[in-house]
């Protein structure tokens, strides 16, 4: 892991790049001093720090669109950042590019309840949304655990999840327009409070880029009434593996919950301890399903999981009595990352996701894995969706015990996708996964995605070192290998 | 044009490396259904995908199918329809816009579903083609093999290029096997007409169902001919709202109940129940009340505009048509010669968004933009982002190029 080693010719050049920066912006939106930079060192991936060459907080459109034109003409590398919750180091700074904060972009410009959209700068939090339209009884879907934080920019730049995208979607199934600035410095529009587009799904693309292809300086998201009722049933199991299969049963039943969790015994007892609701703490396994709609509709389901639970061999089930009640349910999985991080001084949070089935097979895997490395891991589960989040306990004070963890990391994910899964499911591939890419693209995969980077930023300096193992120049990527013959005339436009 | 079918993916991939050698351009179709959406494309070759078919995958219980790009959508949907699950998006059947009404049933590919990115009525509750292709492999315009996503629901491992693929209409790339996520069909669906004035009305009763937490599949506004074209009796008023509730039986007539209190008995509303619903939404999805017509147009716009869209274009011309997407997709069949420049000039002063020309003769698609034209940066982007799968512009040139909007 770690980024691109740092070009000294730009380093050498610090003094005039902060001066050039501050000649487009005013004085207060440019940091170079190593006290007021640390605050920006490093993202929720926090065992890889860098203090960048600067960081910039501009705080309107046209300033982002002259950094950026800037940056083109001479050279220097840009790391966007939102809120800086990026747990696979999509912000991690480079000690030779500018990190580009969007802290300033804090502001709703539009709530259009006839349209039901909001369209907001690209700071504003997930939750932030939410709170917006909450009076009015809408909600923005999507609810990555760190939606309190978290930046709805950053959101699109990683196509955030969370425990309610069985039901509602990703981050990209609810976006309908984006404003981007290109490293060129042009201000493209895409989509806006309609759906779809009439030519190329760039939006679709765009989402999910991780900051490579441009910086987000506005958003339009769908927002939705929220359900009429909500209830949770908190299920334990004696099997981790019968709680995996009476997951599918669910799905195969036909039921698609709002949100579908499984913790194992370690999860379980850690977040108990933590937060003290309840969970059964000699359970093996705990899923804890969410029905929202209209009461009879959740009442009518729920009956129908429950038998399903009890038939796949739960022994304890519990319903959600009260809107406090479901909330305290959820309330050990959510804080499940802080529980965890009281049981061991460091741990290590992976993101694969695995088709339903194939997660009692992991979790015997997952098993022998914590043998081998002789470290200790604790699962928190997006059951529903196969997304899976091993927290892999380690002490960084021990010397190796990182670089084991990580290895034991690697090795979970490898078999995500021996599984026929993938290496994330939601917490982006930036550096954490980066050198994992070949695992399940070949180099032909990985040179087309590529291309597709040269489209929006040929020299490479919008978030380099993140996503892609190896960097190719894009004269050379673009280079036609032919196979039965060669091209005539290749200079000639055609068609 | 001398027709070509792969079986293969290697004899896919040998057509179009040979082609590449050449600088031949290519025609890629499925069965051809769609050929009337786009420009013509002038090539000296076709590749047709019609036998490059087989459902290679189908797990229910994953809520995956996996399968050729010439499988027929109808054999899609037949398989899934045995194990109660459905394509949520609901790809309309267009083989009756573009053929005439004695032809064969549809022919329609799940190639050309993703490729044109299609999606009906429950495009506003449940999503498009785009929201449901998991993964692909492909042969791009360098004659290489490459693949994209995967066969679990959340994935964001690398750049989702499913997107790009999802309404390209094989200018990047051509489809080898598309793994799509299904979802459980609903038990039951009824339908809630309720008439109204004028459309006008009609969309304020959509919007505010869509705006409570009845979650209707659907909701059109139809004006009075529309309704007579599709047997509804809505008595002396001119226009009605069409709502789609769909789920466990309970649950369905739970939301009817709400949805008449939200009327507040104001309004008189009737039902429809199942095999009534599933024809009527069919009928709608497939555009079949203007299938008769030689020019038809979609418009996608904020669904708030599209009454007064509707009406504007309608103030300038003769024109027939209908909402869906709570009011946020327009159809419009017409005649006249300058239908295109009200359209898009009319656009741009109600709402915005994107008019797509979805028939018409030959002739007109040759002469106009068929796609919504694009502001000059965003159209080089664009044209960028096309060379990098397909640098040499063999893949249906032209198909899909979109106009530099003035």
């Amino acid at each position: 892991m770690g980024v691109p080693s740092p070009d000294s010719e730009i380093l050498s050049r610090r003094d005039d790049i902060i001066a050039g920066l501050k000649s487009m912006l005013p004085d207060e939106c440019v940091l170079d001093s190593l006290t007021s930079m640390r605050a920006y060192d490093a993202d929720g991936l926090s065992s890889y720090r860098q203090t960048p060459l600067a960081v910039v907080l501009p705080t309107n459109v046209a300033q982002i669109a002259s950094v950026m034109r800037w940056c083109k003409h001479n050279e220097v590398k840009i790391v966007p950042r939102g809120a800086g919750t990026s747990l696979s180091g999509g912000a991690t700074p480079l000690a030779d590019g500018i990190l580009l904060s969007l802290a300033k972009f804090n502001k709703i410009l539009d709530i259009d309840y006839e349209n039901r959209c909001v369209v907001t700068q690209p700071g504003v939090t997930n939750l932030g949304i939410t709170h917006a339209v909450e009076d009015a009884g809408f909600y923005y879907a999507p609810d990555p655990s760190s939606q309190i934080a978290c930046s709805i920019g950053g959101n699109i730049a990683e196509n955030s999840g969370g425990v309610h995208c069985l039901k509602y979607g990703l981050t990209t199934n609810n976006v309908l327009g984006v404003e981007i600035v290109t490293m060129e410095g042009e201000v493209i529009r895409i989509g806006g409070r309609h759906l779809d587009s009439g030519s190329l799904d760039l939006l679709g693309v765009l989402t999910g880029s991780e900051g490579l292809l441009g910086v987000v300086t506005e958003v339009t998201v769908r927002i939705l009434r929220k359900p009429s009722t909500q209830r949770a049933m908190l299920v334990g199991f004696e099997s981790a593996l019968d709680a995996g299969k009476a997951v599918s049963d669910v799905i195969s039943a036909g039921i698609i919950p709002a949100g579908m969790e499984m913790m194992d015994n370690p999860a379980i007892r850690a977040a108990e301890d933590f937060v003290n609701v309840g969970y059964p703490r000699e359970a093996a396994a705990l899923l804890i399903v969410e029905l929202d709609g209209p009461s009879v509709e959740v009442d009518a389901l729920l009956e129908s999981v429950e038998r399903i639970m009890r038939k796949a061999g739960a022994n304890s089930v519990r319903l959600s009595q009260s809107e406090q009640e479901r909330i305290d349910f959820w309330s050990g999985r959510k804080a499940a990352f802080p529980a965890v991080g009281r049981i061991s001084p460091d741990y290590l949070c992976m993101d694969g996701t695995i088709p339903r089935k194939a997660l009692p097979e992991m979790l015997v895997k997952m098993s022998s894995l914590s043998q081998q490395y002789g470290l200790r891991v604790a699962n928190v589960f997006h059951a529903g969706d196969g997304n899976l989040h091993p927290l892999i306990l380690f002490d960084a004070n021990i010397e190796g015990d990182l670089e084991r963890a990580e290895a034991f990391g690697a090795d979970i994910l490898r078999h995500c996708v021996a599984l026929g899964g993938v290496l994330t499911g939601e917490h982006g591939v930036g550096i954490e996964k980066r050198d994992l890419m070949g695992e399940m693209f070949n180099e032909t995969d990985l040179k087309q995605q590529q291309r597709l980077k040269c489209a929006f930023d040929p020299q490479h300096l919008l978030n380099p070192g993140k996503v892609f193992p190896q960097l190719h120049r894009c004269a050379e990527l673009g280079r036609l290998h032919v196979h039965h013959g060669t091209l005539p005339h290749p200079d000639l436009p055609r068609f | 044009m001398k027709l070509l079918y792969p079986d293969t993916l290697e004899s896919l991939q040998n057509m179009v490396a040979e082609a590449l050698a050449e600088e031949t351009a290519l025609k890629i179709e499925g069965c051809g259904t769609l050929d009337g959406v786009g420009r013509p494309v002038n090539a000296q070759k076709c590749i047709s995908m019609k036998n490059y078919t087989g459902i290679i995958d189908y797990d229910p219980a994953e809520l995956v199918l996996v399968a050729r790009a010439g499988t027929r959508l109808r054999e899609v949907e037949e398989l899934l329809a045995s194990e109660n699950q459905l394509l949520a998006f609901e790809p309309p059947h267009f083989n009756s816009l573009y053929e005439d009404a004695n032809a064969q049933p549809t022919n329609q590919t799940i190639g050309g579903v993703i490729g044109a990115g299609l999606a009906g009525s429950r495009r506003i509750s449940a999503g498009s083609a785009r929201d449901y292709l998991l993964g692909f492999t492909a042969i791009s315009g360098r004659a290489e093999l490459f693949k994209s996503g995967s066969r679990v629901m959340k994935n964001v491992t690398g750049y989702d290029l499913s997107k790009l693929m999802t309404g390209s209409f094989g200018t990047l790339a051509i489809m080898d096997e598309i793994t799509l996520k299904v979802l459980p069909a609903p038990e039951v669906a009824y339908s809630c007409i309720v008439p109204t004035s004028d459309m006008f009305a009609a969309q304020k009763i959509v919007g505010q169902i869509f705006a409570s937490p009845v979650e209707a599949s659907g909701g059109v506004i139809v004006p009075v001919e529309i309704a007579k074209a599709l047997s509804l009796d809505i008595g002396e008023q001119g226009a009605a709202a069409i709502i789609r509730i769909e789920g466990i039986e309970i649950s369905v007539l739970d939301r009817i109940n709400q949805i008449r209190e939200l009327l507040c008995k104001t309004q008189e509303c009737f039902l429809l129940e199942n095999q009534e619903t599933t024809e009527l939404w069919r009928a709608l999805c497939n555009g079949k009340p203007l299938s008769k017509s030689h020019q038809i147009w979609q418009i996608s716009t904020p669904p708030a505009s599209g009454p007064s869209l509707f009406k504007a274009i309608s103030d300038r011309t003769d024109i027939s048509g209908f909402l869906d997407w709570a009011g946020g997709l327009v159809w419009i069949a017409g005649k006249s010669e300058n239908l295109h420049d009200i359209i898009r000039t009319e656009l741009a002063s109600h709402g915005g968004g994107h008019a797509t020309l979805l028939k018409a003769d030959i002739n007109l698609r040759q002469h106009i933009s068929v796609f919504q034209p694009l502001p000059s940066a965003l159209h080089a982007l664009e044209m960028r982002v096309r060379d990098a799968f397909d640098p040499r512009h063999i893949l249906n040139p032209n198909r899909t190029l979109p106009a530099i909007a003035s």
